[in-house]
């Protein structure tokens, strides 16, 4: 791997973020369990980025160094999204009791194999459901150009780790489909 | 060293994280391709991938999708706080259409469930390079190679929103049943009054469920209790506030109205079912 020796006063940062935005939002894709967020997640991770350009050391490539800055976002966008949520009655747990007396659950649970749901809308629902470090590590895996050791750099956890949680999220998301195909 | 099936199973993560030694990795290798259960195992776990890239792909695509302007932007009100509301009725219907074309977002690349039921069978090159299988670090990233017709699949989709919990839903996940989606916004009480009447109604039946959808994370209006999930972006079927569809089981218009001029023949309509 080519070593890097940018020092932060060297950086054109707006050629920068023009450079890696398409690379930035495939990193926030990754992180964010909604897509719709991506773009704002990478705005905002841009200007984070540029605040603190003078923390930067060069002692891993730019991209991997905003990367780690959009998963941070990211992490952060969705917990302060679940705290607003929080005050809102979760009509899904609820049950509505009518005054005939009958109930309904909100959502019954689809009666197995009744539905012909597509993959991919299984697939949307169990990766939410991995806790973040599983599911980003497994999802970067999708990104173009992303490595295994660049992975665990923007993730800032060992490679090996990278591999393990994403066998473990590749495990669940099996099982997870292969029960409801039963 | 005896490697069997237990074996396997219990060193499977290693397999699969480079945690074997050469002669393991060589036995382990030779058990693979010698039993159907173990092999089974193996081609189930490396055919997730190709579901995750698929999945991806797609979000990707929803996240380059043009951002429609905000409706406090085009309606130049700021305060008014438009609400989607969404009514399923359901009724049970014996199987799913199979001729229904996909609501949102037809999913050219997508990748069946059957593809973990029965994967091309696996060579055992497969089972060593499962760990190595991403381009070398000196590669430069591409970044920008995402398949025109995807993006063009999922651009400004019709119907997209979420439950509180964040999950996804299109209207794919009605299959097979009757939507009546209403659109309300906080300053027309009328329309909220009606969907709330509509819920009273129809609501207790058994076969009937309610779901509610809103523009943005707006608490409900008081002395009202249907659901609402929220609006990602989408066209909402091209709905304005205070309008309603009702789509049949195969998702085809039956009905399509002002929840306040037209409540009674849509009360009607649902009646009569
Ligand atoms: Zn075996």
């Amino acid at each position: 791997m080519k070593t890097v020796a940018v020092r932060a006063e060297d950086i054109d940062f707006e050629a920068a973020a023009r450079e890696h935005r398409s690379f930035l939002l495939q990193i926030a894709v990754a992180s964010a369990r909604n897509p719709i967020d991506a773009e704002d997640i990478v705005q905002e991770a841009l200007i984070r980025g540029f605040r603190g350009l003078k923390r930067f050391r060069g002692d891993c490539p730019l991209r991997i160094w905003l990367s780690r800055i959009v998963v941070r976002v990211a992490i952060n966008h969705h917990r302060s999204v679940a705290r607003r949520l929080k005050r809102w009655v979760f009509f899904a747990d609820l049950e509505t009791v009518h005054q005939d007396g009958s109930s309904q659950a909100f959502e019954p649970p689809d009666p197995a194999g009744v539905f012909d749901r597509e993959a991919l809308m299984d697939i949307r629902k169990h990766v939410n459901r991995l806790p973040d470090e599983f599911r980003m590590p497994l999802v970067m895996l999708a990104v173009e150009g992303l490595t295994i050791p660049e992975i665990a750099g923007v993730l800032e956890i060992p490679e090996g780790t990278v591999k393990s949680r994403i066998f473990y999220a590749r495990k669940r998301l099996k099982e997870a489909l292969q029960t409801r195909k039963k | 060293m005896n490697v069997d099936c237990q074996w396997i199973s219990k060193n499977l993560e290693a397999l699969f994280c480079d945690g074997l030694t050469d002669e393991q990795h060589q036995l382990a290798r030779a058990h693979i391709e010698n039993c159907q259960t173990c092999r089974s195992e193996v081609q189930a776990l490396i055919a997730v991938d190709p579901l995750i890239k698929n999945y991806f792909r797609q979000q990707l695509a929803i996240a380059q999708a043009p951002r429609r302007p905000r409706r406090s932007v085009v309606y130049g009100s700021a305060v008014a706080v438009t609400a989607a509301v969404l009514l399923i009725l359901v009724w049970r219907t014996p199987s799913v259409k199979p001729g229904m074309p996909p609501a949102v977002a037809p999913q050219t690349q997508s990748v069946p469930a059957a593809s973990v039921e029965a994967p091309p069978p696996v060579k055992t090159d497969e089972v060593t390079n499962i760990a190595r299988a991403k381009p070398e670090p000196s590669q430069p990233p591409k970044p920008d190679r995402i398949e025109p017709a995807v993006v063009a699949d999922v651009n400004a989709p019709d119907f997209l929103v979420t439950d509180p919990a964040g999950y996804s839903r299109t209207l794919e996940d009605y299959r097979g049943r009757v939507a009546l989606i209403g659109v309300w916004s906080k300053d027309q009480p009328q329309s909220v009054a009606s969907l709330e009447r509509l819920y009273e109604t129809f609501g207790s039946d058994t076969r009937l469920r309610l779901v509610g959808v809103s523009n943005e994370r707006v608490q409900k209006p008081g002395n009202t209790s249907f659901p609402i999930l929220y609006n990602q972006g989408s066209r909402l079927l091209g709905l304005k506030p205070g309008e309603f569809v009702l789509l049949d089981e195969a998702g085809s218009v039956k009905l399509r109205g002002s929840l306040v001029k037209d409540f009674e023949s849509l009360s009607k309509l649902l009646r009569e079912r």
